[in-house]
């Protein structure tokens, strides 16, 4: 059971990934929301947005990428998760 | 602070979820900072995809449905009612007719006018009806009973006759060398 720091550290992590999360590139946030929702597949993903499965990936990995990098500074947090 | 020669493929390996293979496998059992960097990546990652999944999977509030409703609601266009689809249709039938009266008033006209030349020139004229009909009409004047009030007569089957001829023509020039 989480207690109520850990509960601060967790909201105080998911407020710094929104933020890094709304400095993404557009094409970046919507392939990787979209992969983050449940039941949507990467082919499905593709035929969405009209790119390739190839495109979809790269992008996802770029996009992970990017918010990983903004948020190493927080990685203190994470371990009171 | 991991190896500057191993940190883009720590940081791929962590995110990609796979175990490290090969040469990255064998630097991180051998070095502590990479291992522990590495660790702290995969972590990282862990965290992202699960703070993703929050993000993209949360509520909506319930105070958002009624504004999303109104904003459909001016944004959708006005619905029709039955009488307007009937006048639509209506109005294209209308037209369709129009088109169509039109049509049959100027094949009228054009046989009209050839119809007269024929009876002012005396001399047989081939009528060629509009690419509906192909079969081209010959008309002559008749005289009937008087010669002042000559009639005319459409001869539908000259055509056939001309072009028995002209098979006979061709057939005779044909046999003489």
């Amino acid at each position: 059971m989480e207690n109520a720091e850990d509960i601060a550290a967790s909201n105080e992590f998911q407020a710094h990934l929104d933020k890094a999360l709304g400095e993404l590139p557009e094409k970046l946030r919507l392939v990787l929301l979209l992969a983050a929702m449940e039941g949507h597949t990467i082919d499905e993903i593709a035929s969405m947005l009209g790119i390739s499965t190839g495109t979809v990936k790269s992008r996802i990995f770029y996009a992970r990428r990017q918010l990983a990098e903004k948020l190493r500074c927080h990685a203190n947090i994470i371990k009171k998760r | 602070m991991p190896c500057q020669h191993y940190k883009e493929a720590l940081i791929e390996a962590a995110g990609s979820g796979v175990k490290p293979q090969g040469e990255l496998r064998v630097h991180l059992d051998a070095c502590a900072s990479c291992r522990a960097a590495f660790e702290q990546g995969q972590s990282l990652f862990a965290s992202i995809d699960a703070g993703l999944h929050v993000a993209a999977n949360a509520e909506v509030p319930a105070s958002l449905l009624p504004r999303v409703r109104a904003r459909l609601d001016e944004e959708s266009a006005p619905r029709r009612g039955w009488l307007t689809n009937w006048l639509g249709l209506a109005s294209a039938a209308g037209v369709l007719v129009a088109l169509f009266a039109v049509r049959a008033a100027w094949r009228t006209n054009v046989i009209q006018e050839l119809v007269e030349m024929a009876g002012k020139t005396n001399v047989p004229t081939r009528i060629t009806l509009p690419p509906q009909n192909h079969n081209p009409i010959v008309v002559r004047p008749v005289e009937k009973n008087s010669a002042s009030q000559p009639q005319l007569a459409i001869d539908k089957n000259h055509i056939a006759h001309e072009t028995l001829a002209r098979r006979k023509d061709r057939a005779g020039s044909a046999r003489s060398p």
